[in-house]
């Protein structure tokens, strides 16, 4: 399976006919929704107004797309060189995340036409979902301007362009890690205002920098992952550079991972002692958080940690996806399972097949969108043209 | 680190100072207090689920008719919530088996610091002077955030509109009571289970009534203190509030305090953050360099060393060719000196 | 890593366990499923906690059936020799202890134990020995300490209430004990109880000195004074069988727990007294107590002095004349009123300035306290809670409220001031009881034993309330049928009589805050025709007729039945039917 050419330059491959599915599928649940309204397609309710479009679509994909401002941190701001040709394809990820957290809003929100009014019209500066919303703005402008070079250099002719973006390199990574670090924990802060409504185990004062910490692993993870599968099916365009530091990155960030995931347990049982909510722990909801912990982070940890050590990268490469579906598991914890978790089970949400349908044709417009531009742009090698500016 | 690139980072800092956020309530007027809103009294103990409330809210909203009519009681048998069609219900309840049930009118409570105004990331929801809580459709994105943050569940979405939907909830009849008038359900309840008033006046006849009829009501004025203080009030009847379906643990911390404290961390991030990252930046970009030097020097070491080393090696060598030499010389001079020696015995013949 | 694989398969394998076990327990997070229902209601279950007095309790408590027991026991003759002795020792004096197997020594927590274990195991080992169908042997902890045992409590108090005295005291009548048989006084010289042969002699109800739980009294001889349960079970139970024992089919009372505990054992002992005991007979509790009685304070032992010496007059509320006798046939027991002692409410207890004995609370306290049962207010209050009086008394102020109404009870009367001014200088004993006596019921002779109202025909027979009138017709209130059904309700009531002072005064119960006549003042020029935006506690007039009608029909519980005994008689109206009371307008 790879590019669009096969062998026999047959456009449909088994991949390609799946996303093709999945495409037909979304546009007509689009038009449905579109037509119909909301309640067409979905399963939200007055109870629950927030589905998997949220859960998943906007939590779960701005919490792996953090693998951006994690390796563009880790190689412009901490030195790490090394993991120089790891850059783009992570910020490539990022954007294509954020991108599409953006397009599956339109989906979810009433008017989809009055996104921009927060931003430009009307501010509601009380709300944590204005500084959500105002900080991706900016971060998926930061994001594109960070990708950009690699368009420019496929398109060519954009060299002064090309150059003033790539002196902004530093600069962009540091308003990325303070934009991520912002809005990644006011993602977690936007349930902070619903203290009746988020079950004891989930709900803390702590929960942004819970998000936030998650984060930085999931991002990690993400990298992980997708350098795996970027492997497997894009092999031909990685170059040198690439493949030199490839292993070491997965390493590094299986290590990083590992230290920042042993952190944000220490924080969770910390912060079950200081609001004395161990009692919680011997009800069905409290083996269903040990479930998520032990299960999701404590283990993978530790499957990180011993990987790092024996330099074991099958190890390392099963914890990241792992450490990712273990976000996702919180991720819906927080906002769909630890939700709403007093309501009687008749009242409680559960996804419709349209909405499942949007996020899988959400996330293969991303995958799709992923594999056009790396067979193509400069994101796993190094353009001939531009191997001696710094970038 | 150049000069250029130091503005840079300050200008990026600031732009995001200067998106400050006030981490108080909405921000609309200074909430605290408004002594001269109004607010509603329901005692619990009057109602007799007639739902001509309800009938009223529906004419003086002109909202569309329900599947049962209003006159309609045997839909208090199950237990409602409001919807895109109802600004308020009528739920029965029995606390305790035998005795007559117990009713209860839902609506918005227009808290003193609405979470849903909190939370809206359009400022679509302010409190107004007059108490209540007003909803504007026309900056609403639909993200239905307000319904995730209000902690009695009220705010409705009209989920099967495609270009109008709109957040439904009661607006405390907002138009009339600016008129003078009675909020509709108000002035429909034949039992006065409804007061309207100041709210500090309707605390004193709570209050009073609580104490005039004692053993009868729970000994609280449910909305006095319930997050942060709600302009709604209800007073009831034995045994408790949850027995009519009132959440008794929301405590008196007002949404807006609870997310204060992460709107707060906005501008320290972004103050620190910068400062924080360029000195991370400096720091590993110090230590490459004195790498970097260390090894300049290193191999310059290593050089002068070799250097060194050879030049004595060179001089030994020279030294020892030179022994060498002399000694050969010395040797080839001894055996001329030696063949002359020689030469003279053997005659004056040439 | 060696093995790296099979480890990693082993731990996605444990993982895979604990998310299936995670995900069945989810279900037990939401489900609040409440499996607890019952139909095993018994007496007699004896919780056996003693152990809680060493430490918390290391097995749950254990539910005991004693009559289970006795009645099994009673089958098996050549095991139960001893009868109630199989289990429970007696003193020397013959005094059975209500303990298991020990007598009330101090003992310490192992050996109670080993005693429950060793005794009770015991006995089911020597049943099963000898065949019979027993309870649990120490193999199965859970067969006795069962946290959830599936008998349930139905056990009730017991009252004696006058007619079950009657009973019993008709049985000693040719005794020579008499009172004494149950009743005993504590002689402190002699250092310990007396029968009390002479009904002046009885201190009064068993709970005056038995309380809850027993009580150590130092320098008393005996030390220990029972509780009320040990006190009871261990004199009316041993007497219950002695009686039984002195002949074939002697007829006693119950010995067994849901004998006198069960609610139908009751209902059946409360059906025994109505067919034994004569309709006329007179169930008083005779003590020597007055018929009539004058409530005052305790004169002071030394008068208040002025500052030259001469004793200050001292000024107080006019006494109350008091019917001792009617009241007496109104409650079961005297312990109604008497709640800790026959004497004096006011010499030691309930001063006019309150003591310690009393619990700091005042006479004025004692007598006026709407809360308390046994205050004259707070009993009153109760009565008032009857349907027939509830409609319109639940809205009305409790207790004393209006100054208007002191000399309902404080009856002063011109003719007889002197004589009371006399009494009220002599000391309230028996000195002065027959003079009190004869005042009492010269006074309480002024007042009104029944309720009356104005003459019939000065009572409106309909009124129209149509001031309001919109959506609905005017209603048209059947006004004289409601005022003589409702003294029709009350005309038995003594109580009433005497409250109900005017003639105006039942009106007072709709026609309220306004001067009491013939003519009261229409709701309207009090309460506003349209609710205004100013709050305030006074309704408008729409809801100041619905919570009046309405109020009155719920609390009198005839909301929408039919009370009238009239034939073809339609029902109250319930409070959602509209109609009912106004007919809808035609549009």
């Amino acid at each position: 399976m790879s590019t669009q050419e096969t062998k026999n330059g047959s456009l449909f491959t088994p991949f390609n006919i799946i996303a093709g599915i999945i495409l037909a599928a979304g546009l007509v649940v689009t038009i449905m929704r579109f037509t119909m309204g909301l309640g067409s397609v979905t399963n939200l309710s007055d109870n629950n107004p927030w589905g998997i479009w949220i859960g998943f679509d906007l939590l779960c994909g701005v919490a792996l797309a953090a693998g951006g401002y994690t390796t563009s941190a880790a190689c412009y701001i901490f030195g790490f060189k090394r993991f120089h040709g790891a850059v783009r394809p992570a910020i490539l990820t990022a954007f294509l995340g954020y991108a599409l957290v953006v397009f599956a809003l339109h989906f979810d929100v009433g008017r989809p036409w009055r996104l921009v009014y927060p931003i430009f019209y009307q501010q509601g500066t009380t709300s944590i979902l204005f500084e959500v919303g105002l900080c991706v703005f900016i971060y998926l402008t930061v994001l594109f301007l960070e990708y950009l070079p690699a368009f420019m250099e496929w398109k060519g002719g954009f060299d002064k362009y090309r150059g003033i973006l790539v002196k902004l390199t530093m600069g962009l990574t540091i308003f990325g890690v303070i934009l991520s670090t912002l809005h990644q924990s006011s993602l977690g802060a936007l349930y902070l205002i619903a203290p009746s409504k988020l079950h004891p185990l989930w709900y803390t004062p702590y929960l942004p920098v819970m998000f936030f910490m998650s984060s930085m692993f999931a991002g990690l993870s993400m990298v992980i992952c997708e350098g795996t599968l970027s492997h497997k099916y894009f092999h031909h365009k990685m170059d040198d550079e690439y493949n030199a530091g490839y292993l070491d990155l997965q390493f590094a960030f299986a290590k990083a991972s590992a230290w920042i995931m042993a952190g944000y347990l220490a924080m969770k049982v910390l912060g079950l002692g200081m609001d004395n909510r161990w009692h919680y722990l011997f009800t069905g909801f409290g083996a269903w958080w040990l479930f998520e912990v032990v299960g999701f982070v404590v283990l993978p940890c530790y499957c990180y940690a011993v990987g790092f050590r024996d330099r074991n990268v099958g190890l390392v490469r099963i914890a990241a996806p792992w450490t990712v579906i273990g976000i996702m598991l919180n991720r819906f914890d927080v906002s769909l399972i630890a939700f709403n978790w007093q309501l009687p089970s008749a009242d409680r949400y559960f996804p419709s097949v349209g909405e499942i349908i949007i996020s899988l044709f959400v996330v293969t417009v991303g995958v799709l969108a992923f594999r056009f531009i790396v067979t193509r742009m400069p994101i796993f090698f190094v353009h001939p043209a531009y191997k001696d500016s710094s970038h | 680190m150049k000069r250029r690139h130091f503005l840079g980072l300050l200008g990026a800092a600031g732009v995001t100072l200067s998106t400050g956020v006030s981490a108080k309530a909405a921000s609309s007027a200074d909430v605290k207090g408004l002594p001269n809103s109004f607010g509603v009294l329901f005692d619990a103990s009057r109602c007799i689920g007639c739902r001509k409330c309800e009938a009223a809210c529906n004419v003086v909203n002109e909202l569309p008719q329900p599947a049962k009519p209003f006159d309609d009681l045997t839909v208090l048998d199950t237990v409602r919530r409001t919807d895109a069609k109802s600004y308020t219900i009528v739920n029965k309840y029995t606390p305790e088996a035998g005795k007559p049930p117990v009713f209860r009118k839902i609506q918005c409570n227009h808290c003193m610091e609405p979470a849903c105004a909190s939370a809206c990331f359009v400022s679509a929801f302010k409190k107004s002077e007059t108490g209540a809580v007003v909803y504007d459709a026309s900056v609403c994105v639909g993200c239905r955030y307000c319904m995730v943050a209000c902690p009695f569940g009220i705010p409705t979405y009209e989920y099967n509109k495609v270009l109008t939907p709109r957040v439904m909830k009661c607006t405390m009849c907002q138009p009339r009571i600016l008129e003078g008038k009675l909020p509709g359900c108000v002035e429909a309840c034949p039992k006065e289970a409804l007061v309207f008033g100041k709210r500090r006046e309707l605390l004193n006849i709570a209050w009073d009534r609580i104490g005039a009829n004692a053993g009868r009501y729970v000994e609280h004025v449910y909305g006095e203190r319930e997050m942060g203080g709600t302009n709604w009030l209800t007073i009831a009847p034995k045994p408790s509030f949850a027995a009519i379906g009132m959440d008794e643990n929301l405590g008196t911390t007002s949404a807006p305090e609870l997310t204060s404290g992460a709107l707060a961390a906005v501008p320290a991030v972004a103050g620190i953050w910068p400062v924080l990252l360029t000195g991370l930046y400096a720091i590993s970009k110090r230590k490459e360099k004195i790498a970097e030097a260390e090894k300049q020097e290193a191999v310059e070491q290593a050089i002068a060393k070799t250097s060194a080393e050879a030049a004595e090696k060179l001089a030994a060598e020279l030294a020892k060719a030179e022994a060498a030499s002399k000694r050969h010389t010395e040797a080839e001079v001894k055996k001329a000196l030696e063949a002359a020696a020689k030469a003279p015995e053997g005659g004056e013949d040439a | 890593m060696k093995n790296g694989k099979r480890r990693i398969k082993a731990l996605l394998a444990v993982l895979a366990i604990c998310g299936m076990g995670g995900l069945t327990a989810l279900p037990d997070g939401l489900v609040q499923a409440d499996q607890q229902g019952s139909d095993k209601l018994r007496a007699d279950i004896i919780s056996i906690d003693a152990m809680q007095a060493y430490g918390t309790l290391s097995q749950p408590k254990v539910v005991f059936l004693h009559d289970k027991h006795t009645t099994a026991l009673g089958k098996q003759k050549d095991l139960y020799k001893k009868e109630c002795g199989t289990c429970h020792q007696s003193n020397k004096d013959g005094a059975m202890y209500l303990g298991f197997m020990r007598d009330d020594a101090p003992i310490s927590g192992d050996k109670l134990r080993d005693v429950f274990h060793a005794n009770c195991i015991g006995c089911h080992r020597d049943m099963t020995a000898a065949g019979q169908k027993t309870g649990p042997t120490d193999v199965q902890c859970k067969g006795c300490h069962n946290a959830t045992p599936e008998e349930s409590s139905n056990w009730q108090p017991l009252v004696v209430d006058k007619r079950l005295h009657y009973r019993h005291a008709a049985t000693q009548e040719k005794a020579d004990n008499k009172c004494g048989a149950c009743h005993h006084v504590y002689d402190e010289a002699a250092g310990k109880t007396a029968a009390a042969a002479k009904p002046e002699q009885v201190p009064g109800s068993c709970t005056y000195c038995h309380g809850e739980t027993t009580t150590v009294v130092s320098g008393r001889k005996p030390e220990k004074i029972r509780s009320l349960r040990l006190a009871t079970h261990g004199e009316c139970v041993t007497c219950h069988k002695a009686t039984a024992a002195t002949g074939k089919d002697v007829p006693t009372g119950p010995i067994t727990c849901a004998g006198c505990h069960g609610p139908l054992d009751q209902k059946a002992i409360a059906d025994t007294s109505m067919k034994k005991v004569a309709k006329d007979a007179d169930l008083r509790i005779k003590r020597g107590q007055p018929d009539f009685a004058m409530v005052r304070p305790a004169l002071a032992e030394k008068p208040a002095l002025d500052a030259a010496g001469k004793p200050i007059k001292p000024y107080g509320m006019p006494p109350v004349p008091f019917d001792h006798k009617t009241h007496e046939a109104q409650n079961e027991t005297c312990v109604s009123c008497h709640h800790a002692a026959l004497t004096s409410c006011s010499e030691k207890c309930h001063t006019v300035a309150g003591a310690k004995e009393g619990g700091f609370v005042t006479l004025e306290t004692a007598m006026h306290k709407v809360n308390a049962g046994q205050s004259c207010a707070g009993c009153h209050v109760t009565a008032q809670k009857r349907p027939e009086c509830a409609g319109c008394h639940t809205s009305m102020k409790k207790g004393v409220g209006d100054v208007a109404t002191c000399g309902s009870c404080h009856v002063k009367s011109d003719s007889l001031d002197a004589a009371t001014a006399e009494l009220m200088t002599k000391p309230a004993d028996k000195s002065t009881a027959t003079i009190a006596a004869g005042l009492a019921e010269k006074l309480l002779a002024t007042k009104r034993t029944t309720t009356s109202t104005f003459p019939t025909d000065d009572i409106p027979d309909t009124v129209t309330i149509g001031s309001l009138s919109k959506d609905y017709e005017p209603s048209v209130l059947p006004h004289r049928k409601i005022v003589l059904s409702m003294l029709a309700g009350m005309k038995d009531s003594k109580l009433a009589g005497a409250f109900h002072a005017t003639d105006a005064a039942v009106c007072q119960g709709c026609h309220h805050n306004s001067p009491a006549t013939k003519t009261p003042p229409r709701c309207g020029n009090c309460h506003p025709a349209v609710e205004s935006p100013v709050a305030s506690p006074r309704p408008a007039l729409k809801a100041a007729y619905h919570n009046q009608c309405m109020g009155c029909h719920v609390a009198m519980g005839i909301d929408g039945k039919v009370v009238d005994k009239v034939s073809g008689a339609k029902p109250v109206p319930a409070a959602t039917d509209c109609t009912g009371c106004h007919k809808e307008k035609k549009k």
